[in-house]
């Protein structure tokens, strides 16, 4: 049989392999010594151009692949950054047209009504952006990340509202639950705050609030609670 | 270059498969063995049980192409290759499922290897094509039909025989949408017991002539009855 060895990881593969399946080159070599003088070449011409190149090419094998917690931490913040500023400019703009008629010393019904509505952004901010046609929102466009099914595919609108329901409102209420039970504590027992009790629902919170989060460091696909729950994980973005 | 033997006048049945190297396939099932590692696992029983039939060996072509992988890409990543020179090789994973651009990598190699068998003045039975995935496809929605479409059109002008097998996650429903035959579910990644058979149902139609019906194996053995 024919063989040829793969230029960038020397195994040998038969003759009709258009890309090695072990490193992913289409580059090969007829012999194995060919191979060596072209890496010899190779890392002679390592200096600049071929640094970039090589490190793009490490960048793009990471496409697909489970995204940073970094890189994801990043997009939050711009989409909270995002909302927060979309939620001001709705309630501004309603106070600026609204101010006019409310009576003195209080709250126009329109500044409240539209504060109320602004609490509704992220939900129809990520639901429409994560089961759109580019699966990102605003923050993950710009690092370059995006939420796909488990098995790759796009995320349904409902998916999409589930999950940030989730992420949302799961914490709120676990919190609710935890303060109940502390509010509980104190009128059964007639106490003042006990320090035990506080650093105790202090403590729930946190665990409640972080804990969905930090699944991500337990999983190959560094997926949170809300994703597991979902079905769903944050990738890089592939350019194909 | 090729390891397809021209020089030989012995009937072909060529092969190709679609095989899915997405990042999903790392998942592990029940048995403990990541859905990659069976995988590749059938593809070493493939290569044996073709070995072990003298007719399949010099009748049976195969031509492979990955979706996903290391390559991150779909790509004709084996040529064609008769049985008798074909080698297993593990597959990598990585990046996500253009099963789309596959088909059609999948449907041109048909096209290219039945010219050259016709050039060649060998004749062939229908070609195959297995797909095997556990995922939904990437493409865009409009490539995916695209694909798809042309894959039904070629099945149904008789040009290639489709067979869908979808691993734990995948959307048969989608699926069904490339072949007038329903999608069949692997049972677990029972991909062993579906390259025995994947290696009889070809030693079959390679012992067949172009035209002949033929009666294949039971799946019952690697599908999920359950489904």
């Amino acid at each position: 049989m024919t063989i040829q060895y793969c230029s960038s990881c020397s195994e040998e593969l038969m003759i009709t392999m258009r890309v090695c399946p072990y490193c992913g080159s289409k580059n090969f070599s007829p012999t194995l010594a060919q191979k060596n003088t072209y890496q010899t070449n190779n890392l002679n011409l390592l200096s600049t151009g071929n640094l970039i190149n090589n490190l793009q090419r490490v960048s793009s094998l990471k496409e697909g692949t489970p995204a940073h917690y970094g890189k994801r931490v990043i997009a939050s913040l711009i989409d909270t950054t995002f909302i927060g500023v979309l939620g001001g400019i709705f309630v501004g703009v309603a106070f600026l047209i609204g101010a006019p008629f409310a009576p003195s010393n209080s709250l126009n019904s329109l500044v409240v009504l539209m504060f109320l509505l602004s609490l509704f952004i992220p939900y129809v901010y990520y639901t429409v952006t994560h089961g759109s046609e580019k699966k990102a929102t605003l923050g993950k466009l710009a690092m370059g990340l995006m939420l796909v099914t488990t098995s790759g595919g796009q995320v349904t609108k409902v998916t999409a509202f589930l999950r940030v329901v989730l992420t949302t409102l799961l914490p709120v209420g676990a919190a609710f639950v935890i303060g109940l039970s502390a509010a509980g504590m104190l009128i059964n027992y007639k106490e003042e705050l006990h320090p035990a009790i506080a650093l105790a629902s202090i403590i729930g919170i946190l665990i409640i609030y972080i804990g969905p989060f930090a699944t991500i460091f337990f999983n190959e696909k560094r997926q949170t609670l809300f994703d597991l729950i979902c079905k769903t994980y944050v990738i890089n973005k592939p350019t194909t | 270059m090729s390891t397809v033997d021209y020089s030989s006048p012995n009937q072909r049945t060529p092969c190709v498969l679609i095989l899915d190297a997405s990042g999903s396939m790392e998942s592990i099932g029940s048995s403990g063995k990541s859905r990659i590692q069976a995988l590749n696992e059938g593809i070493k029983t493939l290569e044996k049980s073709l070995r072990e039939d003298d007719t399949a060996l010099t009748r049976v072509q195969l031509a492979i192409v990955s979706v996903g992988g290391p390559a991150n890409d779909a790509d004709i990543m084996m040529d064609w290759t008769d049985a008798i020179n074909f080698k297993a090789f593990p597959l990598s994973t990585g990046g996500v499922t253009p099963l789309g651009r596959g088909l059609q990598l999948g449907l041109d190699l048909i096209e290219q290897g039945k010219q050259n068998l016709r050039n060649a003045g060998i004749s062939y039975t229908r070609p195959w094509m297995m797909v095997i995935t556990d995922g939904d496809p990437t493409d865009e929605r409009s490539d995916w039909l695209n694909a798809a479409r042309e894959c039904k059109t070629a099945e149904n002008t008789k040009k290639v025989e489709i067979f869908c097998i979808g691993v734990e996650g995948a959307n048969l429903n989608t699926l069904s949408e490339l072949s007038s035959k329903p999608p069949l579910m692997l049972d677990g990644v029972k991909f062993k017991e579906l390259f025995v058979w994947l290696s009889s149902s070809l030693s079959a139609a390679s012992r067949s002539r172009p035209g002949d019906t033929m009666q294949l194996p039971s799946t019952d053995v690697w599908r999920n009855v359950g489904m």
